[in-house]
């Protein structure tokens, strides 16, 4: 039975193979990147605002009006499911729901880039434990 | 007359029947056996034989594998050492949530109707084990329902379903009995000179017959056998990766560990022996010819506690005719002596003060000679030697039986102290033993003992320097003499990733390999470079990347995977 200080140990381990594992993790708004079907998605959490960038295969900025997604996040013990709606400049998907910015955050996002297109999903821990 | 043809007419028409049905089963039951080969073992292209996905965060590792029935069993694991981590698992689908039923520790099983439905399928896991709580995705293929087209597949089907066959097979039964009542003979009137004929007739009717039955037998169990979920067996894969089902792993208790660069002293190898220490063991010997009895508490046996000074056996000499009468010729002579002796010393006595004193003495003194003589021949010729425990131990040789006949300088009994062993090796690198650092040795069934370096000779023995240890607190049931495997450890450091010996198999090609777990079901071999560290851990000097994990237990049934 492993110890808790082993666990964290292996974690701290696997911390910057994951990250190689995922190229660079952090996008041009200071987001974590993640590979999100065909397409790259950026996840920059706030307390209690989530703001969510696409871009193409090359990391360059898409549009995300006509993008729909919804969220799970799991925050404080608790799971919750909020909805993206675009910002009004089109540049950014944002949600809001009763969430501290925390290294235990995760996010799901399942995003529907366009309509008719199949529904593609990552996961996020866009708050990194502190080393 | 016209009676004769009636009874033949049916048995040619029953006969065609007969044949027809049987030629319908006949086809029927290939079909079916090919229809329950294909279910066991359909080749595809993928190295799973049913749908599943998997997804792990840092901490745990989850697979989700959709069994035919529709139920979604899920496992739940630590990611860094693949042990079953005890918690609940929520399923997210399409938003709604499913709350997966525990059904041990770390497997859980959730049924859902979207789970029946073909296609890609989103998974979103919640897991929760003790504090840690963490979301982990996967996609999961849904196939589509094994396609059976046309309607002669269909009739099939039918012809194959349990009821259907059942009733055939009464169908048959009852055919049977009709047919073997009809060929039962008849009294036939006389002048017919087809007689003969009829009877080959009868006789294959009633084969026939007999074929029905049991036909109609061999069909109800195929229409009874259950459909059986196979399970799934590892297997090695076309790239040599070892695919190997989480169910597999948690019977073989396969665990990893996430390797991590470190330093190790090197060490060296050599071949000793277990020996017990020249101190604390000891061989009872008989001194002269004789005949073995046993001693005050019976004749000595294996494993007895016997402590020093322990009588533990007689040795009666035993002479030849010839050593005998010297022996009683001498005793004779020797009591003649002493008898002439002591009539002089009363003598001399009583005529003490008109002889010399010192002839007293000297008489006195002759006579005690004698006696000493006498007694010193004594036991050769009536006593017994007593065989006499040198040390404290227990009897680890008898190289005898009562009543044997040894010869002197015949080892009876070996007494060891199992508490004090030593181990002696022989070291063909001689400038490596300027260094030890420490020592251990590895038992043939793996056990470690820990050794303590106490002395080498100068004199080389096969081209190499005798070294001897002390074992340091050795087990009980430590067999002597056994060879051991001696690991001495030097001042060179090595850096490297350490691992445990066990995670280090020989592959069939032959270069040592450790395996791999790149995902949670496929293991990959590595050949890798190691150097071995002490009894239990090696280090992998070349071949291994630091935050990889490895399986350290259960490698060796992972390689024997085909």
């Amino acid at each position: 039975m492993p110890t808790k200080r082993s666990l964290i140990a292996a974690a701290l381990i696997l911390l910057p193979s994951l990250a190689l594992a995922h190229g660079p993790s952090r996008g041009p708004n200071g987001g974590q990147m993640q590979d999100i079907g065909s397409y790259h998605g950026e996840l920059l959490a706030q307390d209690g605002r989530l703001t969510f960038f696409l871009y193409d295969t090359n990391d360059r900025p898409l549009s995300a009006t006509g993008a729909t997604a919804t969220g799970i996040v799991l925050a404080g013990g608790r799971q919750q499911t909020v909805t993206f709606a675009p910002r009004p400049d089109g540049t950014a998907l944002v949600a809001s729901g009763e969430f501290r910015a925390e290294p235990g955050l995760r996010v799901v996002v399942q995003l529907v880039p366009a309509a008719g297109q199949p529904r593609v999903q990552a996961r996020y821990a866009p708050i990194e434990a502190a080393r | 007359m016209p009676i004769r043809p009636a009874p033949r007419r049916p048995q040619a028409w029953l006969r065609r029947a007969v044949f027809g049905v049987l030629a319908v089963l006949l086809l029927a039951h290939p079909t079916a056996a090919h229809e329950g080969h294909d279910h066991g073992a359909a080749p595809e292209p993928v190295a799973t034989a049913l749908p599943r996905a998997e997804a792990h965060s840092d901490l745990f590792e989850i697979v989700a594998i959709l069994q035919p029935g529709g139920a979604l069993t899920l496992t739940l694991d630590r990611y860094a050492d693949n042990s079953p981590l005890d918690g609940a698992v929520t399923l997210t689908l399409d938003g709604q949530e499913v709350a997966a039923e525990r059904q041990g520790i770390g497997l859980f099983v959730a049924r859902h109707p979207l789970l029946e439905r073909p296609g890609r399928l989103d998974l979103v896991f919640t897991v929760t084990a003790a504090e840690e709580m963490d979301l982990l995705t996967a996609t999961l293929e849904v196939p589509a329902p094994a396609a059976t087209p046309g309607a002669v597949v269909e009739a099939l089907a039918l012809l194959r379903s349990g009821a259907v066959q059942i009733g055939i097979g009464l169908g048959l039964l009852a055919l049977g009995l009709l047919l073997g009542r009809a060929s039962v003979r008849r009294p036939l009137p006389p002048m017919v000179e087809e007689a003969p004929v009829i009877r080959p007739v009868e006789a294959t009717t009633r084969r026939a017959a007999a074929l029905l039955l049991l036909t109609a037998f061999a069909a109800a169990p195929a229409g009874a056998q259950p459909a059986l979920v196979t399970g799934e067996a590892p297997r090695r894969l076309q790239d040599g990766a070892i695919f190997v089902p989480k169910p597999s792993q948690r019977l073989l208790s396969v665990r990893t560990q996430i390797t991590e660069h470190g330093e190790a002293s090197a060490a060296l190898r050599m071949i000793g022996t277990l020996v017990p220490d020249p101190n604390a063991s000891g061989r009872v010997q008989a001194s002269q010819n004789g005949r073995l009895e046993p001693g005050d508490a019976g004749f000595p046996t294996l494993g007895q506690r016997v402590e020093r000074g322990q009588v533990l056996a007689y040795v009666t000499p035993t002479y030849s005719a010839a050593e005998r009468g010297s022996l009683i010729q001498n005793a004779a002579e020797l009591d003649a002596q002493i008898t002439i002796l002591e009539a002089r010393v009363r003598r001399l006595t009583s005529l003490r003060g008109t002889v010399a004193e010192r002839e007293i003495v000297d008489a006195q003194a002759e006579l005690a000679g004698a006696r000493q003589r006498r007694t010193a021949i004594q036991p050769a010729l009536s006593g017994r030697e007593p065989l006499v425990a040198p040390v404290s131990g227990i009897v680890s040789t008898v190289r005898g039986a009562v009543g044997q006949l040894v010869d002197s300088a015949t080892t009876v009994v070996e007494i060891v102290d199992p508490s004090r062993l030593w181990v002696e090796a022989l070291a063909f690198d001689r400038a490596a033993l300027e260094r030890i650092t420490g020592a251990n040795a590895t038992l043939p069934d793996g056990r470690v003992l820990d050794l303590v370096f106490m002395g080498r000779g100068l004199t080389v023995r096969q081209q190499a320097v005798p070294v001897n240890f002390r074992v340091d607190d050795p087990p009980p049931d430590a067999p002597i003499g056994i060879s051991v495997l001696v690991t001495l450890r030097t001042a060179r450091a090595v850096q490297g990733i350490v691992l445990p010996a066990d995670a280090v198999v020989r592959s069939a090609e032959g270069p040592p390999v450790v395996f791999e777990h790149a995902t949670a079901e496929r293991f990959i071999p590595r050949q890798v470079r190691v150097q071995p560290l002490d009894g239990t851990r090696v280090v992998v000097t070349a071949g291994l990347e630091p935050g990889k994990r490895v399986v350290v237990q259960g490698a060796a049934l992972i390689a024997q995977v085909r």
